[in-house]
């Protein structure tokens, strides 16, 4: 029994895992623990010796029962050690670390996306951002202790970060512009990438890939929504405004698409359609939050993270308009330089959330009356 | 500011203007942009020290129309026409007010400060930004270590005598960076006319202790010097409450209490003229100031372990004699600014000093400048001014380096009188070089009383202004790399034009004002996201702001008086936008107002006082809000012995504690706070 579900997946497996008792939290899952250690010190195996790396939990999925982190390992916000997947029981802790830097330490450095697919996951490396190595795609066989199967390494021009599966092609999206990057998973040779024309400034924040299609966010001022093919990255209908700098997307239980912008603060609907898109544009707004960092879905509701008031948020889609039921502080110590990012829904009322900030995973349990 | 910044693939929050994982930047670079600066200058060696008295007439709390003088003028002198009003410091005596609170007794004005006494304050203008609104300190333009705003909380009001709140672009009159306005500090002036003194003593809530004295005196012949110091601190620790979960309807407050909030400063000002020989009159001026604070941070935010230094100084000097019928003067002028970060990473935020990856940073900024003017009678009903200067600007340290670059300025202004003086004629022109940019302002004003002064009408008096003007990039916001910063050398100035006009009545015992203004602003520089994970300035913002300014003060019988401003502002984004087009710009109130009520008597003395604000946002995108907020204050004196007066004083009687203001920084409840002064 799978009781570990993330957004995307397909819409017709959340409706059969409903049927299931347990995976709409009638049997509860253990709840996860209060604050889960990441690796800190040498097991971030700092490049220099004595460097005091941060672990900097970037991004995180469900597989296995596990839930799965990658660690960009900075220091001072530059790539300071390999890049790490973690896995993780949330009642537990951290069951192994997984080493992504190949032989000479330096193959996957800041890995910022990981997904999973097909009993592999993929784990996007962005590099240093300025300069080129560490970046491709890490191809991990999580079986056992883990270990890296292969590695895609990107050309030039497209720095990685989100990762998208669709059938034999896995989509990076580039957070330096405004291009998504084909990569055949049986022979890892990129295709041409697919330029997107979105605005200014902008890169690619977030995709999603749903059947057919792939869904891929540009992150600006003006953020728009993109729907491609997924098979061909053919441009499927004209892009979609849905907001402020669109920052993450998920497949909500009636699959309409819940998209949160970051920086006005807002949660966007889009209900696709053959060959439309409906857009209800800043449908819900967190007036008094900012700085929404990430979306994941569960039945009715989606969950909402707030790095600015360190608050994740539960919203009811089945109200209309969508109305906000819960939140839960996840720093009520006000922990100094928290920044919660990520999050995972374990059930209705228990999530796993990614403190980029403070280098912890952070269980957070709605219902519980804060101190 | 929008940016938004990803770290491989995940977007590391924005807050609402400046990412969540920068907050540590955010509060460097605001402190950086704001602190430390100085004041001073000279001049206007006839601004006297005086003890405010009940029967002061109305009209002083309005700039008054200025008639054609000879001498050559500086600061808001220069913009005689402008929409203006006088702040007296003496009015507020018995009360502990800093520059920004006394400023914002003024229509036009908005104050934006990150916390509570001693903390970062800046001031904007008629919805300007505080980078374009000049400060003044009698004519020199003061400056941050960054080139950016002045933090007022670095200039304590005991050195000031009054400040001047010029409104409108002023570029033709005062130079670069004069789009919202200008705010003119002018410092306790000589006196000669014997030995003058006064000190004051306060002790209140928090912690907060202020001392401040000055002493004139008569220095030869014709001659007279001022000093003036203050030193104070406060604990900063004061109770506010929060939400942990502010998203859910009704959520519980918590208590709290602000830590790392404290902060000690002390200044200095000496001032000195005299009257050489040839008619020559001559004047210089030092001040200088340093502190120590916490940088608190904001709530979520908190930084425990932030300090920031800082120290400052000015110093200048004037000579003026007459050539002819004319007038020359000769000034010049030096500032310098220093701060220094401590506890502060500036991506991630808290850290601790003396740990690998927690450096102290320094940033310094230097500036000179000397300039002639001369000004010449044309018939008996005009005088044309012409002003020549130069000098140069630099600023150093982290992130920037050693950046410098010159500054020279060319200037004409004509001043006529028609239909026997009821209306005068104001156009001015002003070319300005600011290291690679160059900006032309020109700008004219009318003023007019149409009637007799002695007809039912006489008190009637109209002025409007048109004026168009720049602000040059400053230096930090061309070179400063730093953090998450990429700079942007390509930088062009913004412009700005405005047109104004108001009226006003004018008796002994009343003031009305009422005006209004239409202005529209382009190539606003905006950082922005600058992929991956970086932001940059670029110019990409345009606004449209209009508004209505109005004030009333009355002078009562019996020592009371009465005072009203009120300030409506729209200001619309007009960025080509899909989200942020047709916005209200975050952080402009559309609604001010304050009231006060004073009492002042031989033996008793008292005031009240309402300042409220109206919802405004908080983002550029119309989607979040800062909630209404009022402040009632009020206090009470009585005249011990002599001249000694104690006061106590009270503010936030309503003991709101979930007040913020910028970027979520709490603001303190009801505090109290006894106050002694006597003044000879």
């Amino acid at each position: 029994m799978n009781v570990f579900r993330h957004s995307s997946l397909p819409a017709a497996l959340a409706i059969a895992c409903v049927l299931v008792a347990g995976c709409h939290g009638s049997s509860k899952v253990p709840p996860p623990l209060p604050q889960i250690a990441l690796p800190a010190g040498t097991a971030l195996k700092p490049w220099k010796a004595g460097d005091a790396n941060q672990a900097f939990p970037s991004s995180s999925t469900q597989y296995g029962g596990k839930v799965w982190v990658t660690l960009a390992n900075l220091n001072s916000f530059a790539p300071a050690g390999p890049g790490l997947l973690v896995s993780l029981v949330p009642s537990v802790g951290v069951q192994a670390v997984i080493d992504l830097g190949g032989a000479d330490e330096h193959q996957c450095q800041n890995p910022g996306s990981v997904r999973a697919d097909s009993n592999l996951l993929y784990v996007g490396c962005a590099g240093p951002f300025a300069g080129a190595g560490g970046q491709g795609v890490a191809e991990v066989d999580p079986s056992g202790a883990g270990s890296v199967k292969r590695f895609f390494a990107t050309p030039a021009g497209v720095i990685p970060g989100p990762v998208a599966i669709a059938g034999n092609t896995i989509w990076v999206g580039d957070v330096g512009g405004t291009n998504v990057l084909p990569i055949d998973r049986g022979t890892g040779v990129a295709k041409s990438a697919v330029h997107l024309d979105c605005a200014d400034n902008a890169y690619i924040s977030a995709m999603l890939a749903n059947g057919s299609d792939l869904y891929v966010l540009c992150a600006a001022s003006d953020g728009y929504l993109f729907r491609l093919d997924a098979s061909t990255g053919a441009l499927k209908q004209p892009r979609v405004l849905v907001g402020a700098q669109p920052i993450a997307i998920a497949l909500t239980g009636d699959s309409r698409l819940a998209i949160v912008n970051s920086t006005s603060g807002t949660l966007s609907l889009v209900t696709p359609g053959t060959g439309s898109l409906t857009v209800a544009q800043d449908v819900l707004k967190f007036e008094k939050s900012s700085d929404l960092e990430d979306v994941k879905s569960l039945d009715q509701f989606i969950y909402v993270m707030s790095a600015n008031t360190q608050n994740l948020i539960k919203v009811d889609l089945s109200k209309s308009p969508p109305a906000i039921v819960d939140a839960v502080n996840v720093n009520p110590t006000s922990a100094t330089n928290s920044n919660p990012s990520r999050v995972e829904i374990l059930d209705d009322n228990d999530a796993l959330v990614a403190d980029a900030g403070l280098g912890v995973m952070v269980g957070a349990q709605f219902g519980k009356k804060a101190p | 500011m929008q940016v938004s910044r990803a770290l491989g693939g995940r977007s590391v929050s924005a807050c609402s203007l400046l990412p969540r994982g920068v907050r540590g930047r955010l509060v460097a670079s605001l402190v950086f942009a704001c602190a430390a600066s100085s004041t001073a200058a000279f001049a206007s060696a006839d601004a006297g020290v005086a003890e405010a008295d009940a029967g002061t007439p109305a009209a002083e709390f309005e700039a008054v129309a200025v008639d054609i003088v000879e001498t050559p003028l500086l600061g808001s002198g220069r913009a005689p026409a402008a929409q203006a009003t006088i702040v007296e410091t003496s009015r507020y005596g018995g009360e502990v007010r800093s520059v920004a609170q006394l400023l914002a007794t003024s229509p036009g004005v908005s104050i934006h400060t990150l916390g509570g006494p001693g903390q970062a304050a800046t001031v904007s203008l008629r919805g300007a930004t505080a980078d374009e609104s000049l400060v003044l300190l009698d004519g020199i333009p003061l400056a941050g270590p960054g080139g950016g705003a002045i933090d007022l909380s670095t200039i304590p009001a005991g050195l000031l005598d009054r400040a001047v709140v010029s409104r409108g672009v002023l570029g033709a009159q005062l130079g670069s960076g004069a789009l919202g306005g200008v705010i003119e500090l002018l410092p306790r002036g000589p006196n000669k006319d014997g030995p003058h003194g006064g000190a004051e003593a306060s002790a209140g809530s928090f912690g907060t202790v202020q001392l401040a004295a000055d002493v004139s005196s008569p220095l030869g012949a014709s001659g007279g010097l001022v000093g003036a110091a203050q030193l104070e601190r406060t604990g900063g620790a004061f109770d506010y409450q929060r939400q942990l979960t502010p998203e859910l309807a009704g959520a519980p407050y918590y208590d709290e209490v602000r830590a790392n909030d404290d902060a000690r400063r002390a200044a200095a000002l000496l001032r000195w003229s005299t009257q050489l020989s040839g008619g020559i009159e001559a004047s210089a001026l030092a001040q200088a100031s340093a502190g120590i604070r916490g940088l608190p941070g904001p709530i979520g935010g908190f930084t425990p372990h932030a300090r920031a230094e800082d120290a400052s100084w000015v110093a200048g000097g004037r000579l003026q004699g007459s050539i002819g019928e004319g007038v020359w003067t000769a000034r010049a002028w030096a500032r310098g600014s220093w701060l220094q970060l401590r506890g502060l990473q500036l991506l991630a935020g808290d850290c601790l000093p003396g740990d690998p990856g927690c450096p102290t940073t320094a940033n310094r900024s230097l500036a000179s400048r000397a300039e002639g003017e001369l000004r010449l009678p044309v018939g008996d009903r005009q005088w044309v001014s012409a002003l020549i200067s130069a000098g140069g600007e630099g600023v150093s340290g982290a992130g920037v380096g050693l950046r410098r670059r010159a500054l020279a300025s060319l200037a004409l202004a004509d001043d006529v009188r028609f239909f026997q003086g009821r209306l005068s004629v104001h156009p001015a022109v002003r070319l300005d070089q600011v290291g690679d940019a160059t900006g032309l302002s020109p700008g004219i004003a009318v003023l007019g009383r149409p009637f007799d002064e002695h007809a039912a009408l006489g008190p009637l008096e109209l002025r409007s202004g048109l004026g168009w003007s720049f602000r040059a990039p400053s230096l930090a916001e061309l070179y400063l790399d730093q953090g998450s910063i990429t700079p942007n050398p390509g930088l062009r100035p913004e412009r700005a034009w405005s047109l104004d006009a108001g009226l006003a009545w004018r008796t002994e015992r009343v003031t009305l004002s009422l005006g209004a203004f239409w202005s529209s602003y382009r190539d606003l520089i905006l950082y922005e996201q600058n992929p991956p994970a970086r932001i940059k300035a670029f110019n990409i913002g345009a606004a449209r702001i209009a508004g209505l300014e109005a004030r009333a003060v009355l002078t009562l019988p019996h020592g009371l008086l009465a005072e009203a401003s009120y300030s409506y502002l729209e200001a619309i984004n007009r960025r080509a936008s899909q989200t942020e087009g047709g916005q209200t710009l975050p952080y402009r109130p559309p609604h001010r107002l304050f009231l006060r009520g004073a009492y002042r008597g031989d033996r008793f003395e008292g005031y009240s006082e309402l300042d409220a604000i109206s919802s405004m946002p908080r983002n550029q995108f119309g989607t979040a809000y800062l909630p209404a907020r009022a402040i009632l204050s009020a206090g009470a004196g009585v005249r011990a012995v002599g001249p000694l007066w104690i006061d106590l004083e009270a503010r936030n009687l309503l003991d709101d504690r979930t007040q913020q203001d910028l970027f979520q920084y709490p603001l303190p409840g009801f505090s109290l706070a006894a106050i002694a002064r006597a003044r000879l």
